[in-house]
């Protein structure tokens, strides 16, 4: 019982990053359509927000996107001209555990069809 | 105006049988008991010396996959911790396993500092020289002197407690052994819920192993405070040729679109 429960901790754990990731749900993805409207690729985390139009409600919700180091996306393909501000895109993430607009990301797909990985194989 | 308030600034040092002279002041080096030499001094660099078994030179990565069975970040096994501290770790447990971040405070731009800087998953930009072994964490750029050419601890009275802490290497046959004391317990942290106290010690058994490619570290903390014993754990890392360290600051404009860091997602 202990073990598993330690074990539940762990797996919840930070992950190895600077930042904790216990507010993500590592069991969902979650898929967002939308616009760019933030890219910055710099260290320590790579930020993108994304705008999302709801088709029914005609609203726009903005999406905080958490994404790897630069060296670790660069590896999986990213490049700084790789997305601005207008772009389409859609993203892949794991949600926010308390259903807030945010996500840690798995992978995305760029406006012309390119799937990038969040993180081509660094731990950061 | 300015004037005149100085003149009465000095009325009273006077009054108060203070005198302002060349016999009052101190200052200089003559204040400071005698320092060892600089590291990057010449006639340190220089010095005759045993050549150490192995040079730590190179960019260190965090061995994730084998890293797991002791804890990943964390130090396991854990040792007895006395109740107070048992209490708020327990407490972090709980609020990691509902999903929130517990006083994450290295999320919002404090260093890890020692130990918790030697679990980052940054290259580990190490150098080594006959007196001293630097090692630079790619992650905010967190840095720690070892210094190896025989000085003692330095006096905490002027040098006051840091981040890294103060530390002091030696080898024993193949290991180089590290003490690290003096360490800054404002938001510091031994890994999560486990603060960092006043008395903590920490000692590293450092040896180079599979021809050099990894380095193995064990990590030995005692804090009388705290817990029962000493608290060890073993962690690896391996040595990484294409990679070198880049700028990863802390900044305010980047972290504050970090969900990790919103009061939401905290329990600070």
């Amino acid at each position: 019982m202990r073990k598993t429960a330690v074990a539940a901790v762990l797996l919840a754990m930070p992950a190895l990053a600077h930042h904790s990731s216990a507010m993500f749900d590592a069991s969902k993805e979650t898929e967002l359509k939308g616009v760019v409207k933030l890219f910055k690729f710099e260290n320590p985390h790579v930020n993108i927000v994304v705008t999302v139009r709801d088709e029914k409600s005609g609203t726009t919700t903005d999406w905080f996107i958490e994404a790897a180091s630069v060296r670790g996306m660069a590896m999986a393909g990213w490049r700084r001209s790789t997305l601005k501000a207008g772009d389409g895109i859609t993203v892949i993430g794991r949600p926010l555990r308390d259903g807030q607009p945010g996500a840690s990301l798995v992978r995305a797909v760029l406006a012309d069809g390119t799937t990038l990985a969040a993180n081509g194989g660094r731990n950061y | 105006m300015a004037r005149a308030s100085y003149a009465v600034a000095m009325l009273l040092v006077l009054a108060a049988g203070g005198a302002i002279g060349a016999d009052t002041q101190v200052g200089g080096a003559g204040a400071l008991p005698p320092q060892p030499p600089s590291a990057l001094s010449k006639a340190n660099l220089n010095k005759k010396r045993p050549k150490p078994p192995f040079d730590l030179t190179g960019n260190w990565m965090w061995n994730g996959q084998r890293n797991r069975e002791s804890g990943g970040a964390q130090f396991f096994p854990l040792p007895k911790f006395k109740p107070a501290v048992k209490a708020v770790y327990d407490e972090a447990m709980a609020t990691i396993a509902a999903g929130k971040a517990y006083k994450n405070d290295e999320g919002y731009c404090w260093p890890a500092g020692m130990p918790e800087s030697m679990t980052r998953v940054w290259p580990n930009q190490t150098i080594q020289l006959p007196t001293m072994i630097t090692m630079v964490q790619m992650l905010k750029h967190e840095i720690r002197w070892i210094y190896i050419d025989g000085r003692p601890h330095a006096d905490p009275e002027i040098k006051p407690p840091s981040y890294s802490g103060d530390s002091i290497g030696h080898y024993e046959g193949d290991t180089l052994v590290v003490d690290t004391t003096n360490l800054q317990t404002r938001h510091h942290w031994v890994q999560n819920g486990v603060a960092v106290g006043e008395k903590l010690r920490i000692i590293e058994r450092i040896k180079l192993l599979d021809g050099g490619n990894t380095l193995q570290n064990t990590i030995t903390m005692i804090d009388p405070d705290s817990w029962e014993g000493e608290w060890t754990s073993t962690k690896y890392w391996y040595r990484d040729d294409s990679v070198d360290a880049e700028e990863a600051f802390c900044l305010p404009d980047i972290n504050d679109n970090l969900l990790s860091t919103r009061e939401s997602s905290q329990v600070r």
